[in-house]
């Protein structure tokens, strides 16, 4: 099991800066995810790791051991690629033995590795067919057991499971996270799906424009997110942002509507700035038929059967919230929103950071 | 899609049929014609229906053109040829498209241009090229004034000279010299994704193996394309090799150049009428080796064609 | 395009492309350069000097009037070739494209004309127009007046472009049917449900949408007569009866071997270049911008 270290790692592709000084530490056999929007530069940070793009400025460190000017093979990481990469005239067990087979090992020894990383994989009755005679889920596989097959201190994945279909996705993602349990190796995982960093990893980091927005585990992530962007990104249906100003006569926050919601004095932050953004859960609010909470219209209702998500105006600004499939919420009906002081989150509009206790 | 069209159906099957009697006729001809005796050939009649002495005439054109000889130097050019040109437009579109070298724009545009002016039109200083491919080196060297100066210091007087004529050498590289593989193969290793290098690197390939082992086995189809195309062009070159064999007597030359000789013209003998018998079987053993490549690698031929052209 | 993904050993890159710049520069840009040279000296054949005379040997082909004279047969012969080789292509291809019984047979036998050794076929279709023996010996016979190649220019210089055309329908054959299949299934299939017949279809759908193929065949033939007839005038006439099929390479070829006159050939060479060169630019700049429909 190796460690890896980012310290200030940075790139440029000319003029665009991709990465902008990225400091990340993977303790040996943890699994850390890589979440952002596509063009945020995670799959550039993680084709540094791999020696695949040269590095601008920093320094990258697999097991304590500087690896910056290292070529690719010398680094013992292994990388599962987004279009898997596969072969296309190699079978599938010349596929997984290839980098054996560059290594100079003999047939015999690559044969008994080949048979054992099938196996694993359950690969076994395909070793001998094309990539092209392959399903989705078996290639994905194929890829999988690649990289297996040179055990690898660090294993990188590019995004891996976003070419399946959704179902196909849920099992795979089952796969690896059975096979990180019982390889133990420190994985490095690429995606733009929050649901797969959620169920992965270990920890998450989020990436927004080169910068590394939150590290922390998916928990946290979802019940602490540490900026808008990371509230906005990360979480399903949705997080309501609404903008504002804290009263601090009354101690409550005016929306720029001028909706009021009072907040519980022993919950917030002492200290709030005069402009804020106020933000909660599609899923944290409750909606009432009477009260002095503010009033929040339906506008039109999503129907996903267990949940209802409906969409509407709360303070002139659209906000969207989850209820249970049973309640009924006519369009054009006007409610109460109740939202329990534990579930709002409140941020600085100018910084963009969270506003901590 | 059902579509009832009798008339234009039949009017189609005309042109069809017109279009296979157009390519079939001549062929026929030259099948008969190398079937008869002087005689026969020589009498102001159509002639359609074969006679008895096929293999006569064809032992004849065999030993008149020395044809044993004359397509074994076909074959050599020809396989040398479009062999050269594969290796030489792997090797070269693999160093431009995968290694950022500084002037790499410049020699792909000194390659491009060769596409704009066929051997033809440049054939007089190719000849004296062939005549001594030494000569444009050892120019420079004088110009330079290296020439001068290792006569002056060592007192040896620099004489490249390199004589191409009548050599397969000679024949065979002034066709490869040109950029039609190139882009061939340049194309297609753009559309090889970069991930694969990635992948190969990741597994510890070099240039070297990722070209033998990757590029190559991936683009046999467009290698075998390629190796028709070209074996067909070399087979096909008459102005070349006339030029480039002048001694007819221990090189000899190719079968198709030989045609000619065949069917004495002006130029040759003075003219006077060929023994059109011998010549029409010469013709068809020399245009059978071509037609055989193109029915067996028909499918490789029409994708050669279309990506060399376009 | 561009590689995201490269070596970085440069010096190996340049030593993969090495081989084939030594033949390029050896056989393409020096032979090149050396006909510009000579175009503009007047070299002895077989070297012994030469020297500088400006546009002298260009003025002096430019007054022979063989020179023109091989000019516009060169243009005709481009003209009438181009005009036949596609136009029987491309009724060949659009009725193979109907998808008929036995397509695949004519398919098949359409192609070899183009697999057929020019020179092959020059002996061939000499034989085949030979007045004494060919398919017209007997009007020959009695006519002397309607079909003599042999005497006859004008009927020397038809069985050239006759033999030239029956090889390259095939090649046009071969393009027509690739860029008819390319047009998807659909818009013919759309085109019908309007209500258009297939002469119909033919004329509004398919060959508008084949015109890149169309304008790209023309370049290519115009520049293949210059330069792929040479072997074919070679057998069939050697540039006779009295120079009536003397093409502008079979003059260049004729003037500097036979005659040695380099500086001449060098010139007429230039010439030919810069007409290559002209259509081939004028195929990347007009048409392969302005034909596209995709």
């Amino acid at each position: 099991m190796a460690s890896l270290e980012l310290k200030k790692v940075e790139k440029k592709f000319g003029q665009s800066h991709v990465v902008k000084g990225v400091d990340l530490v993977v303790e040996p056999g943890e699994f850390v995810v890589i979440l952002g929007p596509s063009g945020c530069g995670k799959s550039t940070l993680l084709r540094m790791v791999a020696g695949l793009e040269a590095i601008t400025a920093g320094s990258i460190l697999i097991n304590n051991r500087i690896v910056n000017e290292l070529e690719p093979r010398e680094r013992g990481c292994a990388m599962v690629f987004q279009n898997y990469a596969l072969y296309p005239h190699m079978s599938v067990a010349e596929n997984i033995g290839y980098a054996l087979k560059v290594a100079g090992l003999s047939k015999a020894d690559r044969d008994l590795k080949i048979r054992k990383v099938a196996q694993t994989l359950g690969l076994t009755e395909f070793l001998e067919r094309k990539p092209s005679q392959l399903s989705g889920g078996q290639r994905q596989r194929v890829a999988m057991g690649r990289a297996m097959i040179r055990e690898p201190a660090v294993f990188l994945y590019d995004e891996p499971l976003s070419n399946l279909d959704a179902k196909l996705r849920v099992s795979m993602r089952g796969e690896i996270r059975r096979l990180h349990q019982r390889l133990g190796t420190t994985s490095l995982f690429v995606t733009h799906d929050q649901i797969e960093a959620m169920t992965l990893a270990d920890r998450i980091v989020v990436m927004n424009e080169g910068k590394i927005e939150q590290i922390a585990t998916p928990h946290e992530i979802y019940n602490k997110p540490a900026s808008l962007f990371v509230a906005d990104f990360v979480g399903s249906p949705g997080f309501n942002l609404i903008e504002g100003v804290y009263d601090s006569s009354q101690h409550a926050f005016v929306g720029l509507g001028g909706g009021v919601l009072s907040l519980d004095r022993a919950k917030t932050p002492t200290t709030l700035p005069p402009r804020l953004i106020i933000g909660f859960r599609a899923e944290c609010a409750v909606v009432t038929g009477e009260g002095s909470d503010p009033s929040f219209r339906v506008d039109y209702i999503e129907d996903l059967g267990a949940t209802k998500h409906v969409q509407g105006f709360f303070d002139d600004q659209k906000i969207i919230i989850a209820v249970k499939g049973d309640e009924a919420l006519p369009s054009g009906s006007d409610f109460r929103l109740k939202i329990k002081a534990d579930d709002l989150h409140f941020f600085d509009p100018m910084s963009g950071r969270r506003v901590v206790q | 899609m059902i579509e009832k069209t009798p008339y234009l159906n039949f009017a189609t099957y005309l042109v069809l049929a017109f279009g296979a009697v157009m390519v079939l006729l001549p062929l026929w001809m030259v099948f008969v014609g190398a079937s008869l005796t002087v005689r026969e050939i020589n009498t102001p009649e159509i002639h359609l229906i074969p006679g008895t002495h096929f293999f006569e005439n064809v032992m004849a054109a065999w030993q008149r053109g020395h044809l044993g000889g004359r397509l074994f130097n076909s074959l050599v050019m020809s396989v040398g040829v479009a062999t050269g040109k594969v290796v030489m437009s792997a090797i070269t579109a693999f160093g431009l498209v995968y290694f950022r070298f500084p002037g790499r724009m410049l020699i792909f545009w000194l390659i491009f241009i060769t596409l704009m002016l066929p051997l033809e039109v440049r054939i007089v200083p190719t000849y004296a090229v062939a005549a001594n491919a030494f000569w444009p080196i050892q120019t420079l060297l004088d110009v330079i004034g290296l020439t001068d100066a290792v006569d002056y210091i060592l007192g040896i007087r620099i004489g490249l000279e390199w004589n191409l004529l009548n050599s397969y050498t000679g024949l065979i590289l002034p066709l490869i010299a040109t950029a039609t593989g190139t882009f061939l193969y340049r194309q297609f290793f753009l559309t090889v994704p970069d991930e694969l290098l990635e992948a190969a690197r990741m597994d510890g390939a070099g240039p070297f193996r990722f070209l033998a082992e990757f590029l190559v086995p991936l683009s046999r189809a467009n290698m075998a394309a390629l190796f028709t195309i070209m074996f067909l062009y070399a087979w096909n070159q008459y102005l070349w090799p006339l030029l480039a064999t002048p001694d007819r007597a221990h090189f000899g030359t190719t079968a198709v150049v030989e045609l000619k000789l065949l069917a004495p013209t002006v130029s040759t003998n003075g003219g006077g009428t060929p023994d059109w018998n011998v010549a029409m079987a010469g013709c068809l053993i020399v245009m059978l080796p071509p037609l055989i490549v193109v029915a067996l690698m028909q499918r490789h031929f029409i994708r050669g064609l279309i990506a060399t052209e376009k | 395009m561009e590689k995201r993904a490269t070596f970085s050993k440069l010096w190996l890159g340049m030593l993969f492309v090495l081989p084939q710049m030594l033949l390029v520069f050896t056989f393409f840009y020096w032979p090149t350069g050396a006909a510009l040279y000579w175009a503009f000296t007047l070299e002895r054949p077989w070297g012994g000097g030469n020297e500088w005379v400006g546009l002298d040997n260009f003025r002096q082909v430019f007054a022979d009037r063989a020179y023109w004279a091989s000019i516009t047969r060169s243009l005709i012969f481009a003209g009438t070739t181009t005009a036949l080789s596609m136009g029987s292509g491309l009724l060949l291809a659009l009725a193979c494209d109907r998808g008929l019984k036995f397509r695949k047979a004519f398919q098949t036998l359409y192609v070899w004309p183009y697999a057929v050794v020019a020179p092959a076929a020059a002996l061939a279709f000499r034989f085949i127009f030979a007045p004494e023996a060919g398919l017209f010996s007997l009007i020959a016979k009695s006519h002397p007046e309607v079909w003599n190649p042999t005497q006859n220019g004008y009927h020397a210089m038809a069985m050239v472009i006759f033999c030239y055309s029956w090889k390259y329908a095939g090649l046009c054959f071969i393009f027509f049917l690739a860029a008819l299949q390319a047009i998807p299934r659909s818009v013919i299939e759309a085109s019908a449900l309007d209500g258009a017949s297939v002469l119909r279809r033919a004329r509004d759908i398919q060959i508008p949408l084949i015109t890149p193929t169309i304008f790209f065949l023309i370049v290519i033939s115009i520049t293949d007569s210059f330069q792929d007839s040479f072997g074919i005038v070679d057998v069939m006439t050697d540039g006779g009866p009295a120079k009536a099929t003397e093409l502008m390479v079979y003059k260049i070829y004729f003037d500097g071997f036979r005659g040695l006159d380099y500086s001449g050939a060098a010139a007429q060479s230039i010439v030919l270049m810069f007409i290559m060169m002209a259509l081939t630019f004028f195929q990347f700049r007009f048409i392969e911008k302005r034909v596209h429909y995709s």
